[in-house]
């Protein structure tokens, strides 16, 4: 082998080593909890709560569409923008519901249709939707992030009391932040907190919920003049 | 340890030094206009605390972080110093009351807010007597010129001239927690042009609008309280 070739094939093995170790062009937003969200400041309801966490909850995660246009034979791909939430939303709940009701259990799936003593309602969260927009498309400079959250609520009979969905919203400003990652993180952590917030502020005020509670007072008083 | 640059330093080192120094303390124009409206006056213990606090609601725009951070460590500064809670502390301590979706727009709102035993138990023992809302942004409102820069094998240099105009609006309003009502209202307005000419090397001469706006905002609040006895 003559030295040009030699040259060649070194300047080849680098190119490929080069072209394996470079990353796409993507970009992937993990939502770490926080140390603690902040414990909620309300007088806890004389309810005892059995949560189900859809693995599909815990494990949310987000996944920009790739865009792909072809304009003069030319490919031009959008990068893949990835956000991972499961494990924050998942933190959050428990903060919440631990704070809002007087016992909280977290229960598995067959618990759905076998009822219990031990609980007073059974809850499921759910997102139906999430969507971010950042500067770049909205020309106002803040990121934005709206996420959509589903609760079904059951009486531990398997009654079916209500569906809630429950919109939420985040932004947070452009300027102080360093990159588009760290600014998507930031908004999403106060989307989160703003869950906790409309879910704290507007559970006990659900017409179904307060029929619910009024039915469940009747029945109990109903009970003791019985008995 | 003085660092100082020997005498003997080649003239081109030392006419760079003073050149970075001259641009450093060189910046543009800002106009800066602070009104106040004051409703009565304020009686303020100095072991009591306030706290200032961003109002997030609007969709076009979000009240900076950094401008709270700014006005809240101004007012804390120094002898006349006031205590003040952070922005932060104060929205983890009353989640979820103090959030976008539920602050309090009308003193009326916070006194309902107060009725509830839980949350004046909380407010009380921060021991705040003073709620500072800020509302506002710092816009960009115009820009124009172009700056182009090379580089080459003998070296590199960037050419042209570019300008901005930057605006900012905000409006405070101080309520007192124990009426509740509002005592006072600030409204502040800066704007200013910064200019960036580039001979070789880009020279930007920044209009420190925000930062002029921050500094007359926490000057007029720590002048409406009454100072700290001395002694």
């Amino acid at each position: 082998m003559t030295v040009r070739s030699k040259r060649t094939l070194k300047q080849l093995l680098i190119i490929v080593l080069a072209s394996i170790l470079l990353p796409a062009c993507s970009s992937n937003v993990v939502v770490s909890p926080p140390a603690t969200f902040p414990e909620p400041l309300v007088e806890p309801l004389a309810l005892r709560l059995g949560v189900h966490y859809p693995e599909e909850f815990k494990n949310y995660t987000y996944e920009q569409p790739v865009k792909r246009t072809n304009k003069k034979k030319k490919k031009k791909k959008r990068s893949k923008f990835r956000v991972d939430i499961g494990a924050a939303q998942t933190q959050l709940m428990r903060t919440v519901f631990g704070a809002l009701f007087e016992s909280v259990k977290t229960v598995d799936a067959a618990a759905l249709y076998a009822p219990s003593s031990e609980i007073d309602l059974l809850l499921v969260p759910e997102v139906l939707e999430f969507q971010f927009s950042t500067p770049r498309v909205t020309k106002v400079n803040v990121y934005e992030i709206w996420i959509k959250y589903q609760f079904s609520i059951k009486a531990a009979d398997g009654e079916e009391i209500a569906t809630w969905v429950v919109p939420v919203y985040g932004k947070t400003p452009t300027k102080f932040l360093k990159s588009k990652t760290e600014a998507v993180k930031l908004a999403t952590l106060v989307a989160l907190r703003d869950c906790g917030a409309a879910f704290i502020t507007g559970f006990s005020q659900l017409p179904e919920i307060r029929d619910w509670l009024a039915k469940d007072l009747a029945t109990s008083s109903a009970a003791k003049t019985a008995n | 340890m003085q660092n100082k640059i020997p005498v003997d330093s080649p003239p081109t080192i030392r006419g760079a030094v003073f050149i970075a120094i001259l641009f450093i303390s060189l910046s543009a124009c800002t106009n800066t206009t602070i009104d106040e409206f004051r409703k009565q006056e304020f009686e303020f213990s100095h072991d009591k605390s306030i706290v200032i606090i961003g109002r997030r609601h609007a969709s076009d725009y979000e009240t900076e972080p950094w401008i709270i951070s700014c006005i809240g460590k101004q007012i804390a500064a120094g002898k006349s110093g006031i205590n003040v809670i952070t922005e932060h502390d104060f929205m983890n301590e009353l989640y979820p009351w103090f959030e976008p979706r539920t602050a309090p727009m009308q003193p009326q709102r916070l006194k309902r807010l107060l009725d509830d035993k839980v949350i004046a138990e909380k407010v009380s023992a921060l021991g705040v007597q003073y709620i500072v809302w800020v509302d506002g942004s710092t816009q960009r409102t115009d820009s124009a010129g172009s700056i182009s820069c090379a580089v080459g094998p003998g070296g590199g240099g960037c050419l042209g001239f570019g300008t901005w105009d930057d605006e900012s609006s905000y409006t405070v309003s101080i309520w007192d927690i124990e009426e509740p009502a509002s005592v006072a209202e600030i409204s502040a307005n800066a704007e200013g042009a910064s200019f960036m000419p580039a001979i070789i090397i880009p020279v930007p001469l920044i209009a420190r609008v925000k930062t002029s706006v921050c500094n007359g905002v926490a000057n007029q609040i720590k002048a409406m309280f009454p100072s700290a006895p001395t002694g």
